[in-house]
């Protein structure tokens, strides 16, 4: 009898940690589905020849009002491009409308099209733009990542901030924020509410890079290939790297994904290295860590749909049209990345990170931002950069 | 002594929490990276497929 209940409650216990039970159901998933692809629709698709958008809307406002310096308000001055306007409405609607219970299921799957069109940027690339991105980048990538997770790990001992959230922290700032967070979290002991505290702290420093960085860029005239390389360096978040990126240009969009792409490479080496960084001897010495389980557990799979597609454009596979095509469609994808990334925003974050904590990461967060600037526009200016 | 035991539960059952909070969340995290890569993989093979239709 008790044989029967013990093999029934593992069968139980392993029906309930199927991978496949944690995906939310067609049903509740939809209301949420359905509100992203709308309000993008309505907030400006590319490419799409739908009248009645949000952007058309400015554009009307733009012509109505005496121009700026001879220049629309919207439009010109203000740089409102379908990243901004998706992501504006987005937040707009989460924070002064408010979102219904029944989106939220389905609003989870915005890191969804944000991986796929992350995914599809591979349809945009070749072999020589890898060859172009060139060992510099590579570079300044890796010692961002490992120098900023170093310094966040000081500044936190310095701060005397506790150890667990110094280390997600250092992770979210220095790798890919809220995924980086979550992967190291379990290593360094983290709590729930350091977990929900950290992720707060970089979200809300990500709110502020998204809003501030491209008007740097037009002040100091930076190009759009070396802001896609500051956003990708200084961003914490993947989808605000995109954002950020796609808000100055197409170009610096792009190559803020492919960029980006090497900082997610990097979760499970900068995980390890936090994790041996911020614990003490005696939890070092008490615990045996699985080196190359830890790497499997934390690598990000996505990042094999991204190279499949991209070989494949490598070796000539896709004809023009269907590029062009593709292109297309990534844009949509990241469009509703976009919408469900405003949707998820929630002002009241940046109040809730608290004072100490929140002080380390922004302040770690913006040196490593103002050297990140300072270092790639001198390579810029020395043309060891686009 | 026996705050010291309760206190040490408490912790223990604290990071069991977030250790199945955590693993939830990475779950959840690769199920999307694959329907992630479905979704992209299955779109480009897809206006790949129509290109070579000659439907566009």
């Amino acid at each position: 009898m008790a044989t029967k209940a013990a093999s029934a409650s593992i069968k139980k216990a392993s029906k309930s940690t199927s991978v496949f039970d944690v995906l939310p159901g067609w049903r509740e998933s939809l209301p949420g589905l359905l509100a992203l692809i709308i309000i993008a629709v309505f907030a400006q698709l590319p490419g799409l020849a739908w009248p009645i958008t949000v952007h058309h809307l400015l554009e009307y406002i733009d012509h109505v009002l005496p121009p700026i310096y001879g220049k629309g308000l919207f439009t010109d001055l203000l740089h409102f491009n379908y990243v901004v306007i998706c992501l504006a409405v987005g937040i707009l609607i989460r924070n002064v409308v408010g979102v219904p219970k029944s989106w939220e299921v389905g609003l989870s799957y915005y890191s969804v099209f944000l991986h796929a069109g992350i995914i599809m940027l591979g349809s945009q690339y070749l072999l020589r733009d890898m060859v172009k991105l060139g060992p510099v980048t590579i570079v300044i990538m890796v010692v961002f990542v490992f120098g900023s997770a170093a310094f966040l790990i000081f500044l936190g001992r310095l701060f005397k901030v506790d150890d667990s959230l110094t280390g997600i922290m250092a992770a979210g700032f220095g790798m890919c924020g809220v995924t980086a967070v979550v992967a190291t979290a379990p290593m360094v002991r983290a709590k729930t509410e350091q977990i929900t505290y950290a992720i707060a702290v970089t979200v809300s420093f990500g709110i502020f890079c998204m809003i501030g960085l491209p008007y740097v860029a037009r002040l100091f005239e930076i190009t759009q290939y070396s802001f896609g390389v500051i956003s990708a360096t200084g961003v914490p978040n993947s989808a605000q790297v995109i954002a950020t990126g796609y808000m100055l240009g197409f170009e610096s969009g792009k190559v803020a994904g492919f960029v980006n792409i090497g900082r997610i490479v990097l979760i499970p080496a900068g995980a390890l290295f936090i994790y041996f960084f911020t614990m003490t001897r005696d939890v070092l010495a008490s615990e045996k860590i699985n080196i190359w389980q830890t790497i499997k557990e934390k690598f990000p799979v996505y990042v094999f749909g991204f190279v499949v597609v991209w070989m494949a454009n490598c070796f000539h596979l896709f004809p023009k049209p269907a590029v062009f095509a593709m292109e297309k469609v990534m844009i949509w994808f990241f469009s509703l990345s976009f919408v469900g990334l405003g949707l998820q925003t929630r002002l009241s974050d940046v109040r809730k990170a608290g004072i100490r904590g929140a002080m380390v990461g922004y302040l770690a967060g913006t040196i490593k931002l103002v050297i990140a600037i300072i270092v790639i526009v001198i390579l810029m200016k020395k043309g060891l950069l686009g | 002594m026996a705050e010291d035991l309760e206190g040490k539960e408490d912790l223990e059952e604290e990071r069991e929490k977030t250790r199945a909070q955590t693993e939830a969340r990475m779950t959840r995290s690769r199920m999307n990276d694959y329907v992630a890569i479905i979704l992209a993989v299955g779109t480009v093979f897809l206006l790949w497929l129509l290109q070579w239709m000659g439907l566009y």
